[in-house]
């Protein structure tokens, strides 16, 4: 059982330490093979729940049918996540499924960051918590902390057993060592702080169509009814 | 020896990332509250409640020229699909109507929109009469060349369901109905500055909010109806108090005779959450079926 512990522990912290990894490099190369959004509302249930995680991949070709995130203008700070429901020339049609409309307008190709490719539900909520201060710090900073303080404070120990190697051994207390698989935590929610929101608006309209008004005809003026010509007696 | 590397790059990776995220912590200005998901949806509702005078409605059995409630054109909550907001006919100069619809979004506030065209302003056939006013009669394009969209005014107002206007109730559209195309995108709550329900502040969901409506062939004026405060209790209504205007159709002549206008009416609704620029006058394009 304990064994097993320390499998399970120890493949955490690396899995830690190559997430993190790759979450440095990928910021300082600044080249992302993918995007991840979090879809804030649900215009794209039960497909796409509110609040799930999205992985979205550049695709060559976009298809009807396809949901894709795109930048609804060129300005726009966050992504809308939709469905492709119809496509001419380069322009396409999109529309959130729980919506009983399209959306207005069209949206060019070039404005497509990718498409939806793996959706994981309910994270985006503990991503949203972890961006509250109280998440922040409870989360992210105090894990850091205890994490690199030990660290920092094993260092020490390595760093003087190293030097009294040549002076008699000298018992150090055995230190009370966090488990390093708690690295895991720090990482994973830095990474979904870092996560930002796609939007996925809901919307809705009615048409009330050929309203009619008509104006009246003329009353047609009595006819007077000719006098009986007086027959010659 | 390995203990150390590991320590060092524990102590690293984890620094780093830590760094990274307080970094994107303090510069997400996108949203950093767990209030900012939307579930539920957006359903738009509309409702109508409709009075004309009878002479105007089509069929409408021993007509005696008073203002009377409009079933076919009043419905409850709905989404629409056939339902006409204006169904009349047999237009005298001097008649009108006034209408009040309810808008309902349900479990989430939205920013609303609306937009209106006329399709049709036609002269149909030409009368006698309506040629003397009208000596054009039944040239030019079938689907512009009427009168009737010229002479008939109306104004839209944010009423509080009596279906009166009442005093300090004030019009944020009116004129006649031919300047509905140059209308545009109606912003009823938005972020602009023109936003009839005020700017930045949503129709929150759940509730109503109510439109008044009110056509008139003629002139319209506005009458005197002191504000009761009351919103739509059933005993408020035009019927019992007016509609709070006036008609006056002694300056219109016969050019609309048979006229016939034919036009659309369009609501939208888009959630208002995570949606902080949205303008009907940018952000909102009506989209027609025909």
């Amino acid at each position: 059982m304990r064994k097993v512990i320390k499998v399970f522990s120890d493949v955490l912290f690396v899995a830690g330490l190559i997430i993190a990894g790759l979450f440095l490099a990928a910021h300082f190369t600044g080249s992302l093979p993918f995007q991840v959004y979090i879809v804030s509302s649900g215009s794209m249930s039960p497909t796409i729940p509110t609040g799930s995680l999205v992985l979205v991949v550049p695709q060559r070709v976009y298809r009807v049918g396809d949901i894709v995130s795109f930048r609804p203008s060129d300005n726009a700070k966050s992504t809308t996540t939709h469905r492709i429901v119809g496509s001419s020339e380069g322009f396409f049609k999109v529309a959130g499924d729980a919506n009983n409309q399209p959306d207005p307008g069209l949206v060019p190709n070039s404005a497509v960051v990718g498409s939806v490719r793996w959706t994981l539900p309910a994270v985006g909520y503990l991503s949203a918590w972890a961006k509250t201060p109280r998440g922040f710090i409870l989360f992210i900073i105090v894990p850091a902390t205890i994490i690199i303080y030990e660290e920092l404070k094993s260092l020490g120990l390595e760093i003087k057993k190293l030097l009294s190697r040549w002076q008699p051994k000298v018992e150090t207390k055995p230190t009370l060592r966090l488990h390093p698989a708690i690295i895991i935590l720090p990482v994973i929610f830095a990474i979904l702080i870092s996560v930002s929101i796609s939007l996925s608006f809901f919307i809705d309209h009615e048409t009330s169509a050929g309203n009619i008004f008509k104006g009246a005809a003329p009353t047609p003026t009595p006819t007077p009814t000719p006098a009986p010509t007086p027959t010659p007696l | 020896m390995k203990k150390l590397l590991i320590g060092i790059l524990t102590a690293g990776a984890v620094g780093g990332v830590a760094f990274l995220a307080t970094n994107a912590f303090f510069s997400d200005t996108e949203t950093s509250s767990g209030n900012s998901f939307t579930a539920g949806a957006i359903d738009l509702k509309i409702d109508n409640e409709s009075y004309a005078i009878d002479y105007n409605i089509p069929d409408f059995a021993s007509p005696t020229g008073a203002l009377v409630a409009s079933t076919n054109t009043s419905w409850s909550l709905r989404d629409l699909t056939i339902e006409k907001f204006f169904n009349f006919v047999d237009l005298k100069p001097g008649d009108r109507g006034e209408d009040t619809i309810s808008v309902h979004v349900n479990s989430n506030p939205a920013w609303l929109c609306a937009a209106a065209r006329v399709t049709k302003n036609s002269d149909e056939t030409c009368t006698t009469p309506e040629k003397v006013n009208d000596p054009s009669c039944g040239t030019g394009d079938p689907n512009t060349n009427g009168d009737l969209a010229g002479q008939t005014n109306f104004a839209f107002w944010k009423d509080d369901g009596d279906n009166v206007l009442e005093d300090g109730e004030t019009f944020f559209l009116s004129g006649p109905i031919s300047g509905l195309n140059g209308a545009g995108q109606i912003a009823l709550a938005d972020t602009s500055v023109n936003s009839v329900f005020g700017q930045n502040v949503p129709i929150p969901g759940g509730t109503d909010v109510f439109i008044g409506k009110a056509w008139c062939f003629g002139a319209m004026t506005r009458g005197s109806v002191p504000q009761d405060g009351l919103g739509k209790i059933g005993t408020n209504g035009p019927l019992v108090r007016g509609t709070g205007f006036n008609c006056d159709g002694s300056l219109v002549d016969n050019a609309a005779q048979t006229d016939k206008v034919v036009g659309d009416l369009q609501f939208y609704a888009i959630q208002s959450r995570n949606n902080k620029t949205f303008t009907c006058a940018q952000n909102y394009t009506p989209t027609w079926s025909l």
